[in-house]
């Protein structure tokens, strides 16, 4: 962690302004930046905490989409790519006339101006799925809305997906796309066999896995984290040092030690007897036995207190 | 059953045996009913007292809440009077020395309300006064008072 907080005291943070305020920012930064002539229209960023995955969104690449706004409204595409950060998507065939730096450009490019594919926003979309009939015939559904229920494990992304429903028809489902490309097996992977090969099972808690004489070998028993004992620098770090006392206070402790202990005497026979003529005058006017036995429980408690001052007279009576 | 003396000391408490041991019952040994110093022998351990040296004050040798329940039990073996004085009230005491708040008492009511009776009492008076007050202001109309008074209707 960087104590430099003067840095980031005095950088605007966009994400966390209102969002007008925010789109105008980042316009401004973007004409900063971009040369003006190979500025393309940007759509606006969603903050961090509200953006969504496409699966989250119910979109992926290689689905079909039905475009409900723009150039090419009323046609069915597929999609190449979901991006987050706008909620937006790539489709096949939505481009724009774009100039292009040359530092960008592509094999067999020879001109800075090229169709560009367009992001179109996720809103002017809508997921569309290819039903074929018993004729052939093909046809499309287009869903106006979507909803995401419960999860499977799908084998082509390798990955728990959940299932994909046109809203208010829990019959339709539209079966996410294949992946565009399929995973492939590198020379350093590890064959699906082998990691599912189980080679060792704990079979019962009472006897240890390895042997005793085992252990030294797997685990350092010299290790400083087993030390019981703490090293002189450890316990001084540990413990606070000792403040030194200030004159006054040693003034004060001189004449707590030169004062004379407190010393308890036994209650006298007159106060034991006036206690106790007291006490039978109150009990024996009592009548209800609840409460006589309460008095007889309550006179059977005992305080740790009372030992300690009991101690006390005794050796006040043994140094007379 | 009656218990004698002898037989009843041998239930106190020890809790009271040996608050007793540290501070004698009240006729045998006396305290302040007010906080004191520390140096004051008559000091009471349910009070904070003051050290005169230093001008601080010691906390209550005994909380509120010890003390309470010392008095509590005290109570129980009808010895609550043996105790040194208290800073609190208990029980019936308590409950009849009620420090009230002076709105539950009596409600204080918008001004207007408190001036009312005043208000209407003063307005009762100068209409029966009227004829005075306007006599005073206006002499002829004694004139018109006594026409007034000889006109009046009477049953013979």
């Amino acid at each position: 962690m960087s104590w430099n907080t003067a840095k980031k005291r005095f950088q605007r943070d966009i994400e966390s302004l209102p969002t007008r305020l925010r789109e105008y920012y980042q316009r401004e930064l973007n004409a900063r930046y971009t040369l003006p002539t190979f500025e393309g229209a940007q759509l606006p960023t969603i903050p961090a905490p509200k953006r969504k995955t496409n699966v989250q969104k119910g979109i992926a690449p290689g689905d079909l989409v039905y475009i409900t706004e723009g150039e090419k409204k009323g046609t069915v595409t597929s999609v190449f790519h979901y991006n987050p950060s706008n909620d937006a998507v790539l489709v096949a065939n939505v481009t724009e006339k774009r100039i292009t730096p040359k530092t960008t450009w592509v094999d067999n490019q020879n001109s800075h101006y090229v169709d560009y594919p367009k992001y179109i926003p996720h809103s002017s979309v809508k997921l569309a799925g290819k039903d074929r009939d018993d004729s052939g015939k093909v046809s499309y559904v287009v869903a106006d809305e979507i909803v995401l229920k419960d999860k499977y494990y799908d084998d082509r992304y390798r990955s728990w997906l959940p299932r994909r429903f046109v809203k208010h028809h829990d019959t339709i489902e539209i079966p996410w796309p294949n992946p565009p490309t399929a995973f492939e097996d590198d020379s350093l992977s590890t064959p699906e066999l082998a990691v599912l090969e189980k080679t060792y099972e704990l079979q019962t808690i009472a006897k240890p896995p390895f042997p005793k004489a085992a252990l030294d070998q797997l685990r350092n028993p010299y290790s400083r984290h087993k030390k019981r004992v703490l090293s002189e620098l450890q316990a001084r770090r540990l413990n606070s040092p000792e403040m030194p006392l200030s004159t006054e206070q040693k003034i004060y402790l001189a004449k707590q030690a030169n004062k004379p202990k407190k010393v308890y005497t036994n209650l006298s026979e007159e106060i034991k007897d006036f206690i106790g003529d007291k006490i039978a005058q109150h009990v024996n006017s009592i009548k209800e036995p609840a409460m006589l036995a309460h008095l007889e429980a309550l006179s059977k408690s005992t305080i740790p207190d009372f030992k300690k001052t009991m101690e006390n007279i005794k050796e006040n009576e043994k140094t007379q | 059953m009656s218990l004698t003396a002898k037989e009843a000391f041998a239930k106190l408490p020890q809790k009271l045996h040996n608050f007793f041991i540290k501070y004698p019952p009240r006729p045998f040994a006396q305290y302040s009913e007010k906080p004191s110093t520390i140096v004051d022998p008559n000091l009471n351990p349910f009070y904070p007292n003051k050290n005169p040296e230093t001008g601080r004050w010691h906390g209550a040798k005994y909380s509120l809440r010890r003390s309470s329940d010392l008095y509590k039990m005290a109570r129980k073996f009808g010895i609550q009077d043996l105790l040194p004085p208290l800073p609190k009230k208990f029980y019936e005491e308590k409950y009849f020395n009620k420090n009230w708040m002076r709105g539950v008492l009596t409600q204080k009511k918008r001004k207007w309300e408190r001036d009312f009776p005043e208000k209407l009492e003063a307005r009762e008076q100068a209409i029966a006064k009227m004829d005075e007050t306007i006599a005073a202001a206006r002499p002829r109309y004694k004139k018109q008072l006594e026409k007034k008074q000889q006109r009046e209707k009477t049953w013979f």
